[in-house]
């Protein structure tokens, strides 16, 4: 392994959360999931050695992840979106309560009902990124994330209940 | 449930099982599954499956001694050429695709740009390839037959009417086939674009 290979596996190895969060987001199918994963690392590879620093390293994450996930032609879903609660089966290593468990296959579903854009605002919302972050990453103003985020947040509610 | 709810929900979930770094070493030795990777690597194939005939083509135009057959392989071996030039510009076309880094809105905007120039140069080729194939068959006729007697053929009406129906025929057929072969390939992708554009650009145009 060359050091700029190090260098970049060891980044990816600490921010894979955002990676894993991207994918999840876009993909129920876990195959499908694991392919756009695949897909991201490759292209976060491909555009490392440009990467000057001037945004935040999770920033210019965002950006290509959901680059990739959003717009990058990729072959469609093997599987449609899902609409069953249960069909986003998560990788949940322990045991949570059933409650919890409940609430966020929930909240996963309701998330997957959301249009591409929206999904890639909440997530970010729910990674408590700045509101003048999501618009950097987005390439719109911060009012209108805003606005986004209040109607989100209302489907998200009604979602929640149905 | 508020936006403080969800977020509890969401931060206190394994949602994942952590890669290992030989994993994600592995994975920069993987091949994109992207569509345009995949396109790419099809035109690199018929690029270089090209040049080879090609060159395989050059060789039996200097060892063949008929003269009318060394005129159709030079005329195969022209269209060779143009197809090298075609593959060239697609690839280049093609790489265009590739950076991702810019803000959602900004690379939603390029790809459409892209794309749209991407399938107009594709269309443009598509329907110049069928008229330049009858213009090649009806010069390796002229070359078989010889000039006087392909235009002696020409002096009958039907003959004429027969060959007028068969290129608007196949030029019409050309120029339907490729609208519609590319609309299946990627009008679906276009217009998911320009709708993920439209509903970015929704937000600020209403401010």
């Amino acid at each position: 392994m060359t050091p700029e290979e190090k260098k970049f596996v060891q980044l990816v190895n600490q921010h894979q959360g955002l990676i894993h969060k991207v994918a999840l987001m876009y993909e129920a199918d876990p195959e499908a999931r694991n392919d756009l994963f695949q897909e991201i690392v490759l292209q976060l590879w491909k555009a490392f050695p440009t990467f000057r620093g001037e945004s935040k390293i999770t920033t210019w994450m965002y950006r290509i992840a959901l680059n990739t996930a959003i717009s990058g032609l990729r072959k469609k879903n093997r599987k449609p979106p899902t609409e069953d609660i249960h069909d986003g089966h998560l990788n949940i290593s322990e045991v949570h309560d059933t409650d919890h468990e409940e609430n966020l296959q929930r909240l996963q579903w309701a998330i997957r009902q959301l249009s591409e854009i929206d999904r890639a605002m909440i997530l970010m919302a729910l990674e408590e990124v700045p509101y003048e972050e999501i618009a950097e990453t987005m390439g719109i103003t911060q009012n209108n994330v805003r606005v986004r985020m209040n109607r989100i947040r209302e489907r998200l509610r009604k979602l929640m209940k149905a | 449930m508020e936006l403080e709810d969800l977020k509890n929900i969401w931060q206190n979930s394994d949602l994942y099982k952590p890669r290992r770094e030989e994993e994600i070493s592995d994975m920069l030795k993987g091949r994109s599954k992207s569509i345009i990777a995949r396109l790419k690597r099809n035109v690199w194939f018929e690029l270089v499956f090209t040049i080879t005939g090609g060159i395989v083509l050059l060789y039996y135009v200097f060892s063949i001694p008929t003269s009318s057959f060394r005129v159709a392989f030079v005329l195969v071996l022209l269209s060779f050429i143009l197809y090298i030039i075609y593959y060239v510009k697609k690839i280049r076309l093609l790489k265009r695709f590739e950076g991702s880094q810019g803000n959602v809105r900004a690379n939603l905007e390029r790809l459409i740009n892209d794309l749209e120039a991407f399938l107009r140069f594709y269309y443009r080729s598509y329907t110049i390839l069928f008229p330049s194939f009858l213009m090649l068959t009806l010069i390796l006729a002229i070359a078989e037959l010889g000039l006087e007697q392909f235009l002696d053929s020409l002096q009958e009406w039907r003959t004429i009417l027969y060959l007028l129906f068969l290129v608007t025929f196949s030029v019409a057929l050309a120029f339907w086939i490729g609208k519609w072969y590319l609309g299946k390939l990627y009008g679906t992708h276009l217009q998911k674009l320009r709708a993920l554009l439209r509903e970015l650009e929704e937000g600020d145009t209403t401010m």
